[in-house]
């Protein structure tokens, strides 16, 4: 099996680093590429339920071509990359995605998207450094 | 990547840190550079704790280059190149700058390390060291953790 490394994305500036410091150290390791993204759960507060059918639909679809062109951009000589779209609360899901057996390390940038939600819960990466069943590299 | 700094503490968990960054370093022909950061302890007040502080400063030295030496043998298995530094001050604010000075591509710390009381207070090295350091960083969590 191939050893891989689990990289957190959001499409934000941080991310982009953090996938191309993973595609590095993903040739230099022989291991293989993974791009995480998770779409968070949202509540719509007026709604009082989850996002109408249409809004996920437009938002799954720009979260697929977002990683589509980031598994294009990054370095990746002699490296499978590979993409997912997860659902959840971002730092336990991608904990949780990082339990399989053939992660070994977990990269995520350090700020990422939403100023507010990072106030008031802390980054993703702060979260996921203190539940990652594996090692996470935190890039800047 | 060419350079590998790593934040040891003599805690269990550092140690494993130190030995993931080796297996790590290996492969990629990297070398290592072991660091222990003295904290500064808090003030000790007036006159006669003076002479604590320079025992404890001497303690602390002692002890540093203890686990440094420890963790250098450790490492160099499979002729894997050390080195090794002992500073004192703010661990992250520590980590950060020398990582910097030193031109290491990555940083390697364990996510606890001594102290619990002080991180319970504060928050951990780990989590600073992410906040403020220009490199990537790499938090290792221990089995036990």
């Amino acid at each position: 099996m191939t050893r891989s490394i689990l990289v957190a994305v959001d499409g934000s500036d941080e991310s982009k680093a953090a996938a191309e410091f993973a595609a590095r150290l993903a040739q230099s390791t022989h291991s293989g590429l993974e791009l995480a993204y998770v779409l968070p759960d949202i509540i719509d507060p007026d709604l009082g339920s989850n996002l109408t059918e249409r809004a996920r639909a437009e938002r799954t679809d720009h979260a697929h071509i977002m990683l589509q062109e980031l598994a294009q951009s990054v370095p990746r000589p002699n490296t499978s990359v590979e993409t997912a779209l997860l659902e959840g609360s971002p730092a336990p899901r991608l904990a949780q995605e990082a339990k399989r057996s053939d992660i070994w390390l977990v990269v995520v940038g350090h700020r990422g998207r939403g100023a507010v939600e990072r106030a008031l819960l802390g980054s993703v990466a702060d979260r996921l450094t203190q539940i990652s069943p594996k090692p996470v590299v935190v890039v800047r | 990547m060419n350079r590998i700094l790593v934040g040891v503490d003599g805690s269990p968990e550092s140690k494993q840190a130190a030995e993931f960054a080796a297996q790590l370093a290996r492969p990629l022909h990297a070398e290592l550079l072991l660091e222990f950061v003295a904290p500064r302890p808090v003030p000790f007040g007036p006159e006669p704790y003076a002479v604590g502080l320079a025992e404890w400063e001497m303690a602390e030295r002692e002890y540093g280059n203890a686990v440094l030496r420890e963790m250098a043998n450790r490492c160099a298995e499979g002729g894997l190149k050390v080195s090794t530094r002992f500073d004192s001050g703010g661990p992250a604010e520590t980590l950060a700058e020398v990582a910097t000075k030193e031109k290491a591509d990555l940083v390697v710390v364990g996510h606890r390390g001594r102290g619990a009381v002080k991180r319970m207070l504060l928050g951990s090295v780990a989590d600073r060291l992410a906040q403020i350091s220009p490199k990537p960083v790499l938090v290792f969590r221990g089995e036990t953790a």
